[in-house]
């Protein structure tokens, strides 16, 4: 066992089997003799207790509610952290000649880094090390940025290429999906930025086009098929669900923003092919999903699917309906998405069963 | 190999910020080196120190603002001026202008029964010529000035002209620069950087008018170290309806890159 997530599962399993084994007991439907059974559970609480020694995982209820404490304090420690980092450059930058500047913004995410790396080895928890992992990210986007000000360097999004890179090392590296995350957005970001740019117009105009986030999407979405992603613990689906996003995001605003097409057509022709187009992705995603047996991608289209609807209720309805009969309209069809989901429920099910 | 799996976050990691780094630092120095590409004397009239509500006790770095212009058409003569960098309309942004650029505004198809349609393209990276106190300035004083006698209003505007108002002006665009620098050859005058240019196309059921908009150079700020910081004073900053407040003459050098920075800043008296 070699990660936090396997042996977090491994222990769940255990706890799992411990109650199903208890219920068997109880209805009399399986009767082990007291040596085999206190030889089972010696053996699991000898493993537990050896992996809560080694990877510090929750063998219990409360030890888990402590964990998302500890996963929400670390996180807001960093974005806390990185922020104090940041400001205390911009307070005393002013102050100091160049080359002290730029000796600083390129040492800081080099120790920032190497500290990491050491802590890595020593946190078994591994919170200590996401904030500090996310500190030496905050300390290299400050380091490239602030040289680009100091110079006055043209802007480009090659930055972002780069602050992509140095986030995918240390996600992959620490075995971290936030920073899989941050590594995400700054690769959508400049590929969306480079199709800009390739579509004619200057790299920070890229959002004034959502179609540039579309081959970002495209390339997300094809990772986890191409690339096994089994050792890295949720990996796959952050790239599948931040694919999703991507693709549904530029969607769902073309739908209402036909003016920001590439497409030279009548706006409201554009915005009613990409509505079409939304209700139709979300529903081969939605199926997809299902066939697959991704949960967090049949959410994730649901989601979209729920969104898209109900902006188009605002778009056609709100100015021409009374109030109560616009939100009677927006329960009832809540409640027709509820049948039509527990359907797809049950039709999960039989895939699951068939697959079984 | 498990020592390798253990460190190559660390090695590749240190890799990447050394690489960047370079790549960032190496750009600069070949930016800098040799004769710079052109030098300009400018001041605070083109360069606007930060105005005293923009300036916050966290940020101890010091930019100045490149404050550049165009020279508008005569037809909007009576549009008021305060010599502030804005986006422009030059009168030499024409429709012919736009295509020798490359910039096409097709028109959308009409969204509203009426027919008429406003198609905006995005902002285009160009290469713009900037020039410092010359013809294009020399023009647009003289028109200001010429309406003086036409009331109060018009002889403050050539007033301030005078003795406010920036006189770096935006005067062509182009996508060689190499050719724009045939065409500009002072150097000390003229500086060509790296900007932007958005064109605009409206449709009605019989006609089709495309029109081009300066939006902005790329560098629009520049740093100003802290050894060359003197003349400035302990607090830079000015009044918003001040600007000559602090009267200074900055030396700014436009690189290989075509990115600038400031060899010298004095006071007026000590040139």
């Amino acid at each position: 066992m070699t990660t936090r997530a396997a042996a977090q599962a491994r222990v769940d399993q255990i706890q799992a089997f411990q109650r199903e084994l208890g219920l068997l007991q109880s209805d009399g439907v399986l009767q082990l003799p007291p040596d085999r059974l206190q030889a089972i559970q010696s053996y699991h609480a000898t493993l537990t207790r050896e992996l809560a020694e080694s990877f510090d995982v929750d063998s219990d209820t409360r030890g888990r509610q402590l964990s998302w404490g500890m996963r929400i304090a670390s996180f807001l420690g960093a974005l806390s952290l990185a922020a104090s980092v940041f400001f205390l450059f911009y307070r005393f930058w002013g102050q100091m000649y160049v080359t002290t500047q730029v000796t600083i913004l390129v040492a800081t995410p080099l120790l920032a880094l190497c500290f990491t790396s050491w802590l890595g080895t020593r946190d078994s928890t591994g919170y200590f090390t996401k904030l500090a992992a996310l500190v030496t990210i905050c300390c290299f986007v400050l380091n490239v940025s602030m040289l680009g000000q100091i110079f006055n360097i043209t802007p480009s999004p090659n930055a972002l290429l780069a602050w992509a890179a140095f986030a995918a090392i240390l996600a992959y590296g620490m075995e971290m999906k936030l920073l899989l995350v941050a590594a995400i957005l700054c690769l959508v970001t400049y590929i969306a930025a480079r199709f800009g740019t390739w579509g004619g117009a200057y790299w920070i105009n890229f959002g004034e086009r959502p179609e540039n986030f579309l081959p970002a999407a495209a390339a997300l979405l094809l990772v986890p098929r191409f690339i096994d992603h089994g050792r890295f613990d949720g990996f796959a689906t952050t790239y599948r669900v931040s694919g999703l996003l991507t693709l549904f995001g530029p969607i769902l605003v073309l739908a209402n923003w036909g003016n920001g097409s590439y497409l030279l057509l009548d706006p409201a022709l554009v915005e009613g092919g990409y509505q079409v187009l939304g209700f139709l992705l979300a529903g081969v995603t939605i199926w997809l999903g299902i066939r697959s047996g991704y949960p967090h991608v049949v959410n994730t289209g649901v989601s979209f699917f729920v969104v898209l609807l109900f902006t188009k209720f605002y778009d056609w309805w709100w100015e021409i309906m009374p109030k109560y009969l616009f939100f009677l309209v927006v329960g009832l069809t809540a409640v027709l998405l509820l049948f039509v989901f527990r359907r797809l429920r049950s039709f999960g099910r039989t895939v699951t069963a068939e697959v079984a | 190999m498990t020592a390798w799996y253990r460190r190559w976050p660390l090695v590749s990691g240190i890799a990447l910020i050394v690489i960047t780094n370079a790549v960032a630092l190496g750009g600069v120095m070949y930016n800098r080196s040799g004769e710079p590409e052109s030098t300009l004397t400018l001041t605070q009239r083109e360069l606007a120190l930060p105005y005293r509500y923009e300036e916050t006790s966290e940020n101890t770095g010091l930019s100045l603002s490149v404050f550049w212009r165009v020279e508008p058409p005569e037809d909007r003569d009576d549009e008021p001026s305060y010599g502030f960098r804005y986006g422009g309309e030059p009168a030499w942004l024409d429709g012919a202008k736009l295509e020798e650029l490359g910039i096409r505004v097709r028109a959308r198809a009409p969204r509203n029964v009426d027919g008429i349609s406003n198609s905006r393209g995005l902002p285009v990276d160009v290469w713009l010529v900037l020039e410092m106190d010359g013809p294009a300035y020399k023009r647009l004083l003289e028109r200001t000035c010429n309406r003086a006698s036409w009331n109060q209003e018009a002889r403050d505007a050539c007033t301030r002209e005078k003795n406010e108002a920036s006189r770096l002006f935006v005067v062509d665009a182009g996508l060689d620069r190499h050719a724009l620098r045939a065409k500009y050859p002072e150097t000390t005058t003229h500086a060509i950087v790296r900007g932007q240019i958005e064109a605009t196309r409206v449709t009605d059921a019989s006609t089709s008018k495309v029109t081009g908009h300066i939006s902005g150079v790329s560098v629009d700020e520049i740093q100003v170290p802290v050894a060359l910081r003197a003349p400035l004073g302990p607090d830079p900053s000015v009044r918003w309806d001040a600007r000559n407040e602090k009267p200074f003459v900055a030396t700014v050098a436009f690189g290989r890159r075509h990115e600038p920075w400031i060899v010298k800043l004095s006071s007026p008296s000590k040139r």
